[in-house]
């Protein structure tokens, strides 16, 4: 294969949803590639499409649903697979963590349960050995007493405790591909650091690469290689973590950025982004952030910018790159 | 979960004194056993008393409820008067048999096609076969027990032996000499007493399979690459299974306890047609065994629904 290093190549995937208003499209244009082992960020506003185009890729979104373009994974095309055929890559090849655990397992089952049929369906463990995996899996993950864990159900777990076995479920199979869906977001502040600690342990552990899906840049900073921001359905810029952070080119970047807390900036007041992200079955015909974007021209509202690459491995979608003041960020009182 | 349903049992001795009390006192005020002889020419001053005497009935209400319980829990249920004075015990063990060969298929059909009509409908919402079950849902929930029953009564016994020449069921009364002749006289009636229920427990059904179909859990099933066939039958026929208990608990106590009105529709010697006769009769030892019997049902199987959620909802644990 020409380029070995790489595992999912995701090109021009367009998701929409058919509506009684019409077609609504959520995923538009998006192109992402992800190469063994690496770390990438999707963030957004909610609606975005961020969460959307992952489930597209595994093929769980409800049958209203329309996908185009190409996905591949290690070669294989995902768009357009039969459902017996993605069965077999689901919690095999590419595994996911949902975003609140209080409901993602199945009130009626005990978590050994749950765990060890994720290995049973893909034949890699059955019964009583699938049931020691399940435990050594929960001893990895950080589950105290994991033993006895193994025959509890979901509610005699805490948040946090759920959280941890929905990792060790989705490594059940040693996935190449984990896909973490706001992973943190249900959980306290002081969980949230812990669940992100097990996640980049285990990634250290299985060589598995991931994609982070979440609104948080906080996250984001600490955990992946790459970002790409999203919005109204569309990349509208992506880079290097440090690049993205530290010198944002697009202006909507820069508004998520100056409306996040930095506990580098005593005292500093918070920038929000006037306005509401645009709805799907009303989108703006040109770009998509135009109607909030502090920067705007009348061309904005014309027709949508093209992703163009700024420097190596940078790139950002707006009409105006070239005139926009240099980032400044928040006065640090380092 | 013994000692819970030792302690369920002793909690519904205050419940049972309490049905049986209104119950007895709301007979007595509408039923006057003395009736009977009102139109009676030839009867003697004797046989009024002697109604009176059986009857206790020149003492009042609280002291005549005292004497019946007092009969009754040292297993004396008396004679039915209106059943040419054969013993209570006698007259329930053959009137429930005949309800019981009314009720138990109906009860086994009634889950059975219930769950599956339910779960086809909410997983194929809004397809032609949803349409249908839910009209004809519909048309049960707003059809009278009585009309549908004169209904099948019009169709089998009527029409199909006219025009078709043949006579597939029986329309009236309780035939046991073969199989064959046991299936043709259970089948309308079974339809009838099943129809209203099974609208009810399909709809109900239908609603709570909707929202499971679209938890968080099933999603996370179908991402571990569980087929979808096995997401239905284990993930969420098990989730669904939690609510239908509810309804069929509800239903078994309105079926076991016999139906007056397909029991009257269909001459079948039944229960509830026991029931409406000792009303009838004003003969009140009877209702009141009835009346026992059938608040002992619904808290049996009250109690059956609630071990019953223990064992499929590990949520909800009884020590």
């Amino acid at each position: 294969m020409a380029n070995d290093g790489l595992l999912l190549d995701v090109s021009d995937l367009n998701v929409s949803f058919k509506t009684k208003k019409g077609m609504a499209a959520a995923v538009r244009g998006v192109s992402l590639r992800v190469e063994r082992g690496e770390s990438v960020a999707i963030v957004g506003e909610s609606g975005s499409g961020k969460s959307v185009s992952s489930l597209a890729l595994l093929g769980l979104l409800p049958k209203s649903a329309q996908i185009t373009g190409s996905a591949k994974f290690d070669g294989q095309e995902l768009v357009g697979m039969t459902q017996s055929e993605l069965q077999a890559i689901r919690g095999k090849r590419i595994s996911m963590i949902f975003q609140d655990p209080m409901t993602a397992f199945n009130p009626v089952f005990t978590i050994g349960d749950q765990i060890s049929e994720a290995m049973e369906v893909h034949g890699t463990a059955e019964g009583e050995a699938a049931m020691k995996r399940a435990a050594d899996l929960l001893e990895m993950v950080g589950v105290p007493e994991p033993g006895q864990r193994v025959n509890q159900y979901p509610h005699e777990f805490s948040g946090g405790m759920r959280q941890r076995a929905m990792i060790a479920m989705a490594i059940a199979n040693d996935p190449d591909l984990l896909i973490a869906d706001e992973p943190t977001t249900a959980l306290d502040v002081t969980i949230q650091a812990q669940v992100m600690e097990v996640l980049a342990d285990i990634r250290g552990e299985t060589g598995a690469a991931m994609i982070l899906i979440t609104h948080d840049l906080g996250v984001v900073a600490g955990s992946a290689d790459r970002v790409q921001v999203m919005y109204g359905g569309r990349i509208f810029e992506r880079g290097t973590t440090n690049d993205v952070f530290y010198d944002p080119l697009n202006p909507y970047t820069r508004g998520l950025l100056s409306s996040m807390p930095r506990v580098d900036a005593i005292g500093e007041r918070l920038v929000p982004i006037t306005g509401a992200p645009p709805s799907i079955l009303n989108m703006p015909p040109g770009c998509a952030f135009g109607p909030r974007c502090e920067h705007k021209v009348a061309a904005c509202a014309a027709q949508p910018a093209t992703l163009e690459l700024v420097k190596p491995g940078h790139e950002t979608r707006c009409h105006r790159t070239a005139e926009l003041p240099a980032y400044k960020a928040v006065e640090t009182i380092a | 979960m013994f000692i819970f349903a030792l302690r369920r049992l002793f909690a519904a001795i205050p419940v049972f004194l309490v049905a049986t009390f209104a119950i007895f006192w709301g007979t007595s005020e509408i039923v006057d056993p003395t009736d009977r002889l009102a139109t009676c020419q030839t009867c003697s001053q004797a046989a009024y008393d002697r109604i009176i005497d059986l009857y206790e009935l020149d003492k009042n209400v609280p002291l005549r409820y005292a004497s019946w319980l007092g009969d009754f829990v040292t297993g004396d249920m008396g004679a039915a008067t209106s059943q040419g004075e054969r013993p209570v015990s006698e007259i329930f063990w053959e009137r429930g048999r005949n309800t019981m060969l009314l009720a138990l298929p109906a009860f086994f059909l009634l889950m059975g096609l219930g769950a599956a009509t339910g779960i086809y409908s909410a997983l194929r919402q809004y397809s032609k076969g949803d349409y249908a079950i839910t009209s004809i849902s519909y048309l049960g929930l707003a059809m009278p027990t009585f009309f549908f029953g004169l209904l099948l009564q019009v169709v089998f016994a009527i029409w199909v032996p006219k025009y078709l020449g043949v006579k597939p069921f029986w329309a009236s009364g309780m035939h046991l000499e073969s199989p064959l002749q046991f299936i043709r006289s259970v089948t309308l009636p079974v339809i009838t007493l099943m129809f209203v229920l099974l609208a009810g427990d399909s709809r109900f059904i239908r609603a709570s399979v909707l929202d499971i179909k679209s938890a968080d859990y099933i999603r996370t099933a179908r991402a571990k690459g569980v087929s979808e066939r096995k997401v239905i039958s284990k993930h969420l026929f098990r989730n669904a299974m939690i609510p239908a208990v509810t309804v069929w608990s509800l239903d078994a106590a309105a079926l076991f306890g016999g139906s007056l009105i397909t029991e009257t529709i269909f001459s079948w010697p039944g229960f509830g047609r026991l029931a409406i006769e000792a009303l009838q009769a004003g003969d009140l030892d009877l209702l009141m065994s009835i009346s026992f019997a059938i608040i002992v049902l619904v808290i049996m199987f009250n109690l059956l629904a609630d071990i019953l959620y223990g064992v499929i909802d590990p949520r909800i644990r009884y020590d």
